[in-house]
């Protein structure tokens, strides 16, 4: 490059004096009369993002997307409530004018909240959402510390779930986020897609993948939970356990398993030994049923020091039974994850 | 292995048909699993948590086998039928 004797002269912006017109987007037959714009931006428009804006100072881009934002936030939160000003619809395309397209919005909101309303009251009682909300209440670093104690839990040393959580006067269990030792419903979730993904893509790589995988695999990972929850929850009615954990809880305990099964399956796939596979299965499987171990001892033997006044004693022979069905539980984890490894 | 839902609940079904079809002097009293009534078998039958866990694994066991029995012999017809006519008509 040549070498200017003198010094180039002093670079000057661009600064125009009047805000940039941006044209209509041509309207197309599926939307209505032009571009439905969702911000208050005048109709000499500024354009929406704000990299197109001229540099005027920094604050003007933050100043539209506050503007954006909150005309945004009254079009999400339509069937809530319409306290900001909606701008009216434009339908004219459509053959409907003004009046009548605003009355077609409010029967659509009205629909939509009389909908919510008869979910929430015929299939309200059936699934308690406040149960659900204090099992899927995690954090991330719940959540690490929790696949961290799902692959190795011999060195974790208080087993036992905290209960200072008392609100209307009853005590609770403390929430996953506070909790380590409280079984979520997030990870579980997590787990049985991801389980449900990885099996589709081994199969895949093995190129035996049709469509119906997903849906056997799905199959197969609720027949073994289901499986799972009724031999925890017929043993505990057998041998006589007061409160046995809820329903969501034995779920919850039960979903773990497919944290070591995912780590199973991502190993075949990483080698070829049969060997390391069969070891890596083998020490999830020890991992998952140590857990399970001490997770359930607090559910099933009353030995825990909170309530001894609706406990009653166990006699000897009960206790070694419950040992029993304890470790029954633990060890049966192989023939579940056993049936899951096999895609 | 399984292939669906439909097979979890033919499982089920077939479960509790079986169960329901026991008969109670045929079979049970002649293994001795007929169903005890209650205040004579347990004599302390003192507060309701001792009494729960003094009930034992057999007792409990006959006490399911005689609930089911009880509940689910009149809606397993109306469900067999069901599942019935569902296998005449499938192609």
């Amino acid at each position: 490059m040549s070498y200017y004797p003198r010094s180039p002269p002093p670079l000057q912006h661009p600064v125009p004096t009047h805000p940039a017109f941006i044209p209509e987007p041509p309207s197309t037959p599926a939307s209505p009369h032009g571009y439905k714009r969702f911000a208050s931006s005048p109709p000499v428009a500024h354009p929406p993002q704000p990299f197109g804006s001229p540099p005027q100072g920094y604050t003007n881009p933050f100043q539209h997307q506050q503007q954006q934002h909150a005309p945004r936030q009254a079009h999400a939160g339509a069937g809530t409530q319409s306290s900001f000003s909606v701008p009216p619809a434009d339908f004219s395309a459509w053959g409907l004018d003004g009046a009548t397209a605003q009355l077609g919005m409010q029967l659509g909101q009205n629909a939509m909240n009389a909908g919510q309303e008869y979910v929430s009251k015929n299939l309200g009682g059936l699934i308690p959402a406040s149960a659900l909300k204090h099992h899927f209440n995690v954090s991330n670093s719940y959540v690490i510390w929790k696949l961290r104690l799902l692959v190795w839990p011999w060195r974790h040393r208080p087993w036992t779930r905290k209960m200072h959580r008392s609100e209307n006067g009853a005590s609770e269990f403390a929430s996953p986020r506070d909790d380590l030792n409280s079984p979520d419903l997030y990870i579980p979730v997590m787990a049985f897609v991801t389980y449900i993904l990885a099996a589709a893509f081994q199969s895949g790589l093995q190129d035996r993948f049709h469509p119906e995988i997903l849906g056997i695999t799905g199959s197969k990972a609720v027949f073994v939970l289901l499986m799972d929850f009724l031999f925890v929850k017929g043993g505990c009615y057998l041998l006589g356990v007061q409160g046995s954990g809820s329903v969501l809880d034995l779920f919850a305990y039960g979903g773990y398993k497919f944290v070591g099964v995912i780590v199973t399956l991502v190993a075949g796939l990483l080698t070829n030994s049969r060997t390391l596979y069969s070891l890596v299965f083998l020490y999830t499987f020890l991992a998952n049923a140590f857990f399970l171990l001490r997770s359930l001892r607090s559910v099933v033997l009353p030995d825990a020091a909170g309530a001894p006044a609706s406990v009653g004693t166990v006699s000897h022979a009960q206790r070694s039974r419950r040992i029993t069905f304890l470790f029954l539980v633990a060890v049966v984890q192989i023939a579940w994850m056993g049936i899951l490894v096999r895609v | 292995m399984f292939y669906g839902f439909g097979s979890i609940i033919y499982f089920a079904i077939l479960i509790v048909n079986a169960i329901a079809v026991l008969s109670e002097d045929r079979f049970l009293a002649r293994i001795g699993w007929s169903s005890v009534p209650q205040p004579a078998a347990n004599a302390g039958f003192g507060n309701d948590v001792y009494g729960q866990q003094d009930i034992g694994v057999k007792a409990r066991i006959i006490n399911l086998i005689s609930a089911v029995r009880t509940l689910m012999r009149i809606p397993l017809i109306g469900i067999n039928l069901l599942i019935i006519v569902f296998e005449i008509l499938r192609p």
